[in-house]
């Protein structure tokens, strides 16, 4: 096995003071047998980025390197010896060839230099949100962000010396009133669950820049097919891998992605907390993201389609969705115009009994919790993903009674418009 | 991974503070509130510090004895003082061994200088720290000339080592908060030197344990007692190559100087009538990489950029006799005259008791090793 390609410093007996000179920071970890394919669009990026190309066999796909320990060469003794250890295939948890094959696909799509890949989208959170911060520290959120993630920043953050204010994360001056001396991280959903309220990212990422803070920017409801928020401001992308771009419901994995300076911050934390993916969940993933452009387009048209019709329906009382007249928060047109995913919220004039009434009507749909897999997917976040939120918390950040959240998946539109109007009619 | 330092980032930060030399710039701050007349202590606290393009959150407390004879377990702000030498002494060495590919079994620095004393027993009035030294043993296996090279490329690129050489003045200001915004005043300062035939000796002691971290102990004798406090750690924040455990050694200097002066200001006679209750003296200095690693010659490798300022909310008519009283706690002080003067340095690298490297380091010594490294490494990168 070669090791990652670059120039990593090596310091050494002969080297002057300041250490040689050559840049040190490459895109990666990469293998030379992986694919690069910069520059070209996000369907042939998807399909092609980071693919391990095996010189023995001509494998078309990544083979499964099965393998948590890798024999040691001189690129190995010294990468310990000089601390490039996330560069040079040694152990499971420090990464694989699987492992890079997936991260060079992600960091390609999101035109950065590196990401990782973790366990699930809680571990990449909490991996990140600890490599970034101090002791002391102080992180700007959301009520209105994933209810693991809030958990996590209510619950766990103040024990391990963060503080975190919860803001109204469209409202760009009460983030800016929140931010305080020992502010370290703004963290915010691009598009949040299930109100599909868009951040404004474009003056997030000025407000980071201003204020010496790092925006991270949860964007798996967008991916980077519609959204890639390092374009925008932001210093690094997190997603729960597990949603769509896997998207096959079968995987459940988190990404991160940036520039290499904070990603390998973040490595070095993860191999303290342990959220490493192995090589089989790595292969699935990889797999499912070479489709992922050709999947986003027909949850973007379904969603879309699902919207229209529910707008028209007289038992629904309103519909949250990018596409319609009164979606309030315009900039996300401006930053994604070629889709908002596949979900869509509405409420029914039924409230709570009535949405749970259609739940039992419906036939293509699967009632289950998360979302962005290939099938349609439907719950209440009352009971489900906001469960954990009082009726008056829940009413504060916009979850009214009788709210479904939809994930349209990749099925026949008229399909889904057929069901979704047969289980309205009977209400 | 060597010494428990990873500096594979290195070669690409130099790079990096090239294109954006705003990368570069570390500001760190304390903040120390103005201790009551009776109380034997000051209380300072890190603040976040702002480190490129970024910010630091910090969490330390550091407590200074303001008594050379109380009975506080804490550190004087002399012997602190020290503590910062010995500390940013050691860390540079660290990172320099390191960067030759040079494993280290032990290393300690011990600083030592003379405080002048008044004829009450307390530091004499802006006097200078004499006799300013430091000592490093060593347990290695690199060649003496390594270690000939590293000593004297520590004492030219060792922040505060380079700050106790050169002339450091530290800008005071005075801010009167009010109601309806702030208003700042200057504060004039000068050296009010007392002259005194006593002294005490002073000693910091500086263990490194690993990577960036290290443990310190301090000593003061007086009148034949030998008062003794620590160990206490010393690191550097986790985007430093520290992990956090401690104050650094920037840090502890802020903190010296704003415990000496809040200490001597507290009992400044123009303060009886000013309404100082709740006021803060905020201490903060500049550490710029771009000088530290010679990228940019004409940068200053030491701690720079020296400021306190005592905020005061109250009204803005009391802001001319509170920066008055700033500065005769100023001029009186030890700490700020030591950082204003240039001073000379002993310093020496003993291994297995044998002395590898030693002499008195001068700035005009340093400038001319640094103006020597610059030439080498434009020769370098001509080839």
């Amino acid at each position: 096995m070669a090791r990652s390609q670059g120039n990593a410093p090596e310091p050494g007996s002969g080297k002057e003071w300041t250490d040689s000179l050559s840049r040190g920071r490459v895109p990666g970890p990469r293998l030379d047998q992986q694919r690069v394919v910069d520059g070209r669009g996000l369907g042939t990026r998807s399909v092609h980025a980071g693919t391990y190309e095996d010189p023995g066999t001509g494998a078309v796909g990544t083979p499964v390197f099965q393998t948590t320990t890798f024999r040691f060469t001189e690129d190995t003794y010294a990468a310990f010896d000089q601390g490039h250890i996330r560069d040079v295939p040694i152990y499971g948890r420090y990464g694989s060839p699987n492992q890079w094959t997936v991260q060079e696909k992600l960091a390609s799509l999101e035109n950065t230099e590196s990401a990782m890949v973790f366990s699930s989208g809680m571990a990449a959170i909490t991996t990140t949100l600890l490599a970034l911060t101090n002791h002391g520290g102080h992180i700007v959120s959301s009520r209105d962000v994933y209810g693991g993630t809030y958990n996590l920043l209510r619950e766990d953050m103040h024990q391990l010396g963060r503080t975190v204010t919860f803001t109204d994360p469209t409202d760009i001056d009460a983030v800016r009133a929140a931010v305080r001396d020992e502010t370290q991280v703004l963290f915010f959903e691009s598009l949040t669950n299930p109100l599909l309220k868009a951040v404004p990212l474009v003056e997030l990422g000025k407000l980071a820049r201003e204020r010496h803070l790092l925006l991270v920017i949860d964007n798996t409801f967008l991916t980077p097919i519609h959204l890639r928020p390092l374009e925008h401001g932001a210093h690094l992308v997190i997603h729960s891998a597990t949603k769509y771009l896997n998207g096959h419901s079968d995987v459940t994995a988190g990404a991160a992605a940036g520039p290499r300076k904070y990603v390998d911050r973040i490595w070095a934390q993860m191999l303290k907390l342990g959220g490493s993916l192995d090589a089989g969940m790595c292969f699935l993933l990889e797999r499912g993201l070479k489709t992922l452009a050709l999947r986003m387009r027909q949850h973007h048209t379904n969603a879309t389609a699902v919207a229209a019709m529910l707008a028209e329906h007289p038992v629904v009382h309103r519909v949250h969705h990018p596409s319609r007249p009164d979606y309030p928060w315009t900039w996300l047109h401006e930053v994604c115009p070629g889709g908002w995913g596949g979900m869509v919220s509405f409420e029914l004039k039924g409230g709570d009994e009535a949405a749970l009434k259609l739940l039992d009507r419906l036939r293509l749909p699967v009632v289950a919790t998360s979302l962005g897999g290939v099938e349609s997917l439907v719950s209440l976040p009352f009971n489900t993903s906001h469960s954990f939120l009082t009726e008056r918390q829940r009413v504060e950040v916009g979850i009214a009674p009788g709210l479904v959240r939809f994930s349209a998946g990749i099925e026949d539109t008229e399909d889904l418009l057929e069901d979704l109007d047969q289980a309205l009619a009977g209400l | 991974m060597r010494n428990g330092l990873n500096i594979t980032g290195v070669s690409e930060s130099v790079h990096e503070y090239r294109d954006n030399p705003e990368e570069a710039v570390a500001d760190f701050r304390v903040v120390t509130p103005l201790p009551a007349p009776g109380e034997e202590t000051a209380v300072s606290r890190t603040l976040a510090l702002r480190d490129g393009t970024y910010r630091i959150a910090r969490d330390f407390t550091l407590r200074h004895r303001l008594a050379l004879d109380s009975r506080s377990g804490d550190p004087t702000p002399w012997e602190s003082m020290l503590v910062a030498v010995a500390a940013c002494v050691l860390t540079t060495k660290v990172n320099g061994f390191t960067s030759r590919g040079v494993t280290l079994g032990a290393l300690r620095t011990t600083a030592r200088a003379r405080l002048r004393l008044g004829p009450d027993g307390a530091p004499a009035a802006g006097a200078v720290l004499d006799d300013l030294g430091w000592s490093t043993e060593i347990d290695c296996d690199a060649p003496s000339e390594t270690l000939r090279s590293i000593n004297e490329l520590v004492a030219v690129f060792s922040p505060n080592h380079q700050a106790a050489l050169d002339t450091t003045s530290a800008e005071a200001t005075v801010t009167v908060l009010g109601p309806t915004g702030s208003e700042v005043f200057p504060v004039v300062w000068a050296p009010a030197v007392q002259e005194s035939p006593d002294d005490c000796a002073v000693e910091a002691d500086v263990v490194w344990e690993y990577g960036s971290e290290s443990a310190y102990t301090t000593r003061v004798t007086t009148g034949g007692i030998r008062r003794v406090t620590g160990p206490l750690v010393v690191d550097q924040a986790k985007q430093m190559l520290g992990i956090d455990k401690g104050p650094n050694s920037q840090e502890i200097l802020l903190s010296a100087v704003t415990a000496e002066v809040a200490g001597l200001l507290r009992h400044e006679p123009a303060l009886r009538d000013a309404p100082v209750e709740g006021a803060r003296l905020l201490g903060s200095g500049r550490l710029d990489t771009r000088g530290m690693l010679n990228v940019v010659r004409e940068v200053p490798s030491r701690f720079h950029d020296l400021r306190l300022d005592l905020a005061v909310e109250c009204d803005p008519g009391h802001g001319h006799k509170l920066a008055a009283a700033l500065g005769a706690a100023l001029s009186r002080a030890v700490l700020p005259a030591t950082l204003l003067a240039q001073l000379t340095v002993a310093v020496e690298m003993v291994r297995g008791g044998r002395q590898e490297a030693g002499g008195l380091t001068t700035l005009a010594q340093t400038e001319a090793v640094r103006d020597e490294v610059t030439r080498r490494q434009q020769a370098a990168q001509q080839g």
